[in-house]
């Protein structure tokens, strides 16, 4: 009798309970998503408008770069003109997101351009097709016709950033070593270019060979190491040169006293240099004020301490050293310190450089018989080799720490030296486009 | 008498005792079923299928309303066909009819590509076919003989109440040369659609190939097809909002047998979730607004997820790989996102990366959600809300 009333009391308790439970469940379905999909984002970029005559030309050129540099990155993926539904009648025309969605275009570039005179200005609106909305703000560039490539590169930077979130790399240089002639005798040239080998200028003659050029944080001055011929490298021949860009003149650069001084490399403020010294055969770090021409010895070790390369706040300094009887990578504070060894893995590294992100440091590694360009955390951890070949070498970052730029030769008596860029992913590995062989990139940092 | 005498009399007797009163056997004989069967010709037999297809046209007429927004011409069109099916019967000779049968599909089809609502499919392409075009006929007979070239497609196209316009354009220069082409391509969609084709006019004909200028753009078709069909499928969510909106109990009777058929809960799962839900329903009948049902079963959850996750565009590379974002939004009960999708939280990078990870996840959600996702009705309640939690560390430069 105690248990049928039981019963029915629970029975009563739960059929009162119901309606309040089924409120009670009445708050937002919670899902966590961990997996998804990594493919180029598809872009649609009709040509922009011309609004002035004979502009046209001009519009459809500083498209056509938009969507290279958007493409090249492999992070967007260009919609064909040809599957177009309907291309905006004007700048100012509302925009048929449902045309667009049709095509799966994520990202839709409209914009227009005219020219007076010499002046170009272009103006281009970023939409975000499957919300309905602008990404960002229009935006106007001002320019010359002959700088008209700087144009669509910023235009260009400008939809990689507010898509991306990080900063652009279209708009930059690179100075690298241009080399021609035979593998024995082969004449070097310091030599700057657009990011993507246009617009190349040489910068010093053939009478000398130079080497590891590096730029200042700013892109206006570089610093590499000349050869003069008849002289040799070991012969206490080779020399720190620093260029100003603008005026293309060398002059060379007072470092401490040695029997040699190289890897130099600027410091973030671009105001001293950090470079490797030898004295009585042993190799250390030390750094100069340009403006005092005062200098400092950063290591003290009896090993080889080279490869110095300031991390982006300054702070550190990760380089390479063989005093754990291999070589490999270490970390110490800038103005001196123990050092910590950070590369743990087989083989050897080198020529390590900090990421302008601050997140990662690139280097080359050296395993097997086969050269890897690798990134790792700057603790160490997370090693990820990006690319293997017969020599890979001499990584050097885009801008926004996204890409890296390294130098790639090719086996036998007929094989150069090429520059390639992969994504820090590992993917989309290029080769960019030189009139020679390239090497001993150095990026350099957004133009101003 | 030997035994065997006695055993084959005994054995008789049953036998015949069992024929005579027919233990367990149903002697009546079978009943006949009178069916009267009459012969009838063979035009009559074209006049009733003529009759049946007809009244077809109903539903069918209604859609080319749709499509005449885009070609002023087309809205004339469905209003005469209207009255004029009768006219087949009567006037128009049954083969008639349907040799422009064909023509009409292809047009349809071809202006479905321009004309983004393609829900026209191939049943009622024919069914417009065989009613419309009988009137039409008579119209086009006169009218190509004097103007031969002009005036020609333009009536053809007519039946078509879409092709108009396109037709006009192409077929003027060129009518002797194209009559080769058309005729072949005009011949195979004939016996895609309507086989039985046997009587055809010459002067049908000739309107036929200059419609085939139209097959010409039908090879576009093609491809656009398939467009077609993915909105067809659009219409179904549509019946659901309504259904519940207007009686909860009926929408869960209804609704959850094909929808809740690609979530694959099981039946019994459903059943038992749809008695739950009708229980509760009844017990609260006029307090709940939409109906709430069971939590979400780990299959309609793992459901909705890898839908989302088909289309979450993680940039391995970037610093918005390193962020977290829980981004919040609302759904219409026929599983569309209602409003706008909102940044909850977000962390583990600067902002700009947060702000690059929100707008990743949001167009995940955006552009997957397509005719709406599939969730079950019955249980509106529990996803009207969402609070999505996109979390790439687990894919982050792996």
């Amino acid at each position: 009798m105690i248990l049928k009333r039981l019963c029915t009391a629970l029975a009563l308790a739960l059929v009162a309970l119901t309606p309040v439970s089924a409120t009670a469940q009445g708050g937002p379905l919670r899902i966590t998503i961990t997996d998804g999909v990594v493919e180029p984002l598809p872009f649609a970029i009709p040509t922009f408008e011309a609004e002035t005559a004979g502009s046209e030309q001009m519009a459809a050129q500083i498209t056509q770069l938009v969507a290279d540099d958007l493409a090249g990155t492999g992070l967007f993926r260009q919609i064909p003109a040809s599957a177009f539904i309907s291309t905006p009648e004007s700048f100012a025309a509302p925009v048929a997101y449902a045309d667009w969605r049709a095509i799966n275009a994520q990202a839709l570039i409209v914009g227009a351009v005219s020219v007076n005179g010499t002046q170009v200005t272009v103006k281009f609106r970023l939409y975000d097709v499957f919300s309905g909305a602008e990404l960002g703000e229009g935006l106007l560039l001002n320019g010359t016709t002959d700088g008209w490539r700087r144009i669509a590169h910023k235009v260009a930077d400008q939809v990689y950033s507010r898509i991306t979130g990080e900063g652009g790399y279209f708009d930059s240089r690179v100075v690298f070593v241009a080399e021609s002639g035979p593998k024995d005798a082969r004449l070097k040239r310091l030599a700057i270019m657009d990011y993507d080998g246009a617009n190349l200028q040489y910068l010093t003659g053939s009478d000398a060979i130079v080497f590891g050029p590096q730029f200042s944080p700013r892109g206006d001055r570089v610093l590499y190491t000349s050869l003069p011929a008849g002289t040799s490298f070991g012969g206490g021949g080779a020399r720190i040169n620093i260029l100003d860009v603008a005026a293309v003149a060398p002059r060379p650069v007072t470092l401490a006293p040695g029997e040699m001084t190289f890897s130099p490399r600027f410091s973030r403020d671009g105001g001293s240099v950090i470079y490797s010294l030898t004295t009585g055969g042993n190799t250390d770090i030390w750094r100069t004020d340009l403006a005092t021409g005062s200098h400092q010895q950063l290591t003290t070790a009896p090993s080889i301490e080279t490869s110095p390369s300031l991390s982006p706040d300054g702070t550190q300094i990760v380089f390479e050293s063989d005093r754990s009887g291999t070589q490999q990578l270490y970390v110490m504070p800038a103005s001196g310190g123990e050092p910590r060894r950070i590369s743990f893995g087989e083989g050897r590294y080198g020529s390590p450089v900090w990421s302008p992100r601050g997140d990662l440091i690139a280097f080359t590694k050296q395993n097997a018989g086969r050269f890897h360009i690798g990134v790792m955390r700057t603790d160490g951890s997370e090693e990820r080799l990006l690319t293997a070949s017969f020599l890979d070498e001499g990584p050097t970052w885009a801008p926004n720490g996204r890409v890296l730029m390294f130098t790639r030769e090719t086996q036998g008596a007929d094989g150069a030296p090429a520059l390639y860029t992969v994504d820090v992913s590992g993917r989309n590995l290029r080769r960019v486009n030189t009139p020679g062989p390239a090497s001993d990139a150095s990026w350099g940092p957004l133009n101003p | 008498m030997s035994p065997g005498t006695l055993i084959s009399a005994a054995g008789h007797a049953v036998l015949i005792t069992w024929l005579l009163f027919g233990w367990g056997l149903n002697a009546r004989p079978m009943e006949f079923e009178d069916i009267s069967v009459e012969l009838i010709s063979a035009e009559e037999f074209d006049r009733l299928t003529g009759a049946t297809q007809v009244v077809e046209p109903g539903p069918v007429v209604e859609t080319p309303p749709v499509v005449a927004p885009a070609d002023p011409v087309a809205p004339e069109t469905p209003t005469e066909t209207e009255p004029t099916p009768p006219e087949p019967v009567e006037e128009a000779a049954p083969a008639v009819p349907e040799p422009p049968a064909p023509v009409v599909e292809a047009a349809p089809a071809e202006e479905l590509p321009t004309v983004p609502e393609p829900p026209a499919p191939a049943p009622e392409a024919e069914v417009i076919a065989t009613a419309p075009e009988a009137p039409v006929v008579p119209d086009t007979a006169p009218a190509p003989p004097p103007p031969v070239i002009s005036s020609a497609p333009l009536r053809s196209v007519r039946p078509q109440p879409r092709p108009a316009p396109r037709v006009a354009p192409d077929p003027v220069a060129p009518p002797p040369p194209d009559a080769a082409i058309s005729e072949d391509i005009a011949t195979a969609t004939v016996e895609s659609d309507t086989a039985p084709e046997v009587e055809t006019d010459p002067v049908e004909e000739t309107t036929a190939p200059e419609e085939s200028g139209d097959v010409l753009l039908s090879e576009a078709n093609e491809t656009e097809e398939p467009a077609s069909s993915a909105p067809a499928s659009s219409v179904r969510p549509a019946a659901r909002p309504a259904s519940l909106r207007s009686a909860a109990a009926e929408a869960e009777a209804e609704d959850p047998a094909p929808e809740t058929a690609p979530a694959e809960t099981g039946t019994v799962e459903d059943a038992t979730a749809d008695a739950i839900a009708a229980a509760v329903a009844e017990a609260a009948a006029a307090d709940t607004p939409a109906p709430s049902g069971p939590p979400l079963t780990a299959t309609e959850r793992d459901g909705f997820r890898i839908a989302v996750q088909n289309c979450w565009n993680v940039d391995v590379g970037s610093a918005a790989a390193n962020v977290t974002v829980v981004v919040g939004f609302n759904l219409t009960p026929d599983g569309k996102v209602d409003g706008a999708v909102r940044l909850l939280e977000g962390t583990g990078g600067p902002q700009p990366a947060v702000e690059s990870a929100f707008q990743a996840a949001r167009r995940a959600i955006l552009r997957c959600q397509s005719d709406g996702y599939d969730l079950p009705p019955e249980k509106y309640d529990q996803w009207r809300r969402v609070e999505m939690t996109f979390d790439p560390s687990g894919m982050r430069l792996r």
